[in-house]
């Protein structure tokens, strides 16, 4: 029985593996593959047309955002005038040889002040004047406390 | 070309690379189909669905984890596994090739993975072995049956099975053996059916044993 068994059964196997190797696609199954290959191809040049003009939007915004923002620039906002600007890196102040600059300081009055006979605690005001040389290098010139020379004193 | 390349070409969107990887896959995948559905119709809607998701999603395919045709045959494993139902045995005489409502038979194969060769008598007794084969096939678990549909019928070597399941050599051997002992048992099971069936038109009194699901009695199947 065993053996008529495994016999039966591998004989059966070997006719099944043989009929199988010569099974072949049927023209019904290969028409099939062929439309939806057809439908895959359609659809994708579909989505390649959709990305394209997605592009195109997409660029036009970015161009339309460029211009726009070009023109607010030059009619809104006009930019600062750039002369005499000091620029780092430059080593030039302005246009001239040189320059100087009166810049007005003040002495804070809770500081006691050596006022003749003896301490003012006093605000004083002073002029210091600021040579800038080309190269960006600053002297101070000169200081000259307003008291001294009132009639440079504008309050 | 290599494959990898014509699935590159294919994401691409060159349809004539897709039709080169059809030609060159579609019949072992059909033979597996074949060798794990019950009917001609259901193997080529596995193929066709095979393909198709192949085109739709090349980037699934990474050369560096194994071939193209383990891919493929993994595709196919997997759509046979959703639409898995273990199969009825059918009575002998009864009629075989009823629409179970699913596109598929109860145990009918295509006819001509049935059509032996010899003498009339040889031809009867192998188209009898051949119809029992069918039907211990169809009554395995899916586990067992796949092994025994890529190693023992569509002729897929152990290495590319190994790649499928992604299991060492070893172990779709040592699956295989188990299967084919199940298999042997369910064979036997549908002799032993038929005998019985045999002695109870002769002799009405014998009962008939239970032998309309095989699977039941072999025990589910994890290998």
């Amino acid at each position: 029985m065993s053996e008529r068994l495994e016999a039966s059964l591998s004989q059966a196997l070997v006719a099944q593996r043989e009929a199988l190797r010569r099974t072949r696609s049927s023209a019904a199954l290969d028409a099939r593959f062929e439309q939806s290959l057809a439908t895959w191809k359609s659809r994708r040049l579909r989505v390649g047309r959709r990305r394209h003009l997605s592009w195109g939007l997409a660029a036009a915004a970015a161009g339309v955002l460029v211009v726009s923002t070009g023109w607010l620039v030059m009619h809104v906002g006009a930019p600062p005038s750039q002369a005499g600007v000091y620029r780092s890196g430059q080593g030039q102040v302005a246009d001239v040889d040189a320059a100087v600059l009166r810049v007005r300081a003040s002495l804070g009055a809770q500081l006691p002040v050596r006022n003749g006979n003896g301490l003012s605690s006093r605000r004083r005001h002073y002029w210091v004047d600021v040579d800038v040389e080309p190269d960006g290098t600053l002297y101070v010139e000169r200081v000259t406390p307003i008291d001294e020379d009132p009639q440079l004193f504008v309050p | 070309m290599d494959d990898a390349l014509l699935v590159e070409a294919m994401g691409g969107g060159d349809a004539e690379a897709a039709r080169e990887l059809y030609q060159r896959h579609c019949q072992p995948i059909l033979r597996f189909a074949l060798a794990m559905t019950d009917s001609r119709a259901a193997a080529e809607d596995i193929v066709h669905d095979t393909f198709v998701e192949l085109l739709q999603r090349p980037g699934n395919y990474d050369p560096d984890r194994g071939s193209l045709r383990a891919f493929l045959y993994g595709i196919a494993r997997h759509r046979i596994a959703k639409s898995w139902r273990p199969a009825v045995i059918a009575p002998q005489g009864s009629a075989p090739d009823e629409d179970d409502g699913h596109g598929r038979h109860a145990t009918a194969m295509p006819a001509e993975l049935a059509t032996p060769a010899g003498t009339p008598q040889d031809q009867a007794e192998r188209s009898q072995d051949i119809e029992r084969l069918h039907a211990a096939i169809a009554a395995l678990p899916l586990v067992y049956r796949e092994v025994i549909a890529w190693c023992d019928l569509a002729e897929v070597p152990y290495a590319t099975v190994a790649d499928i399941l992604d299991c060492p050599i070893g172990t779709v051997r040592s699956r295989l053996h188990r299967a084919r002992a199940v298999l042997a048992e369910a064979f036997r099971s549908q002799l032993q059916c038929e005998d019985a069936r045999d002695a109870h038109v002769s002799t009405p009194g014998v009962p008939l044993p239970n032998c309309t699901r095989l699977d039941g009695a072999l025990g589910g199947g994890s290998a």
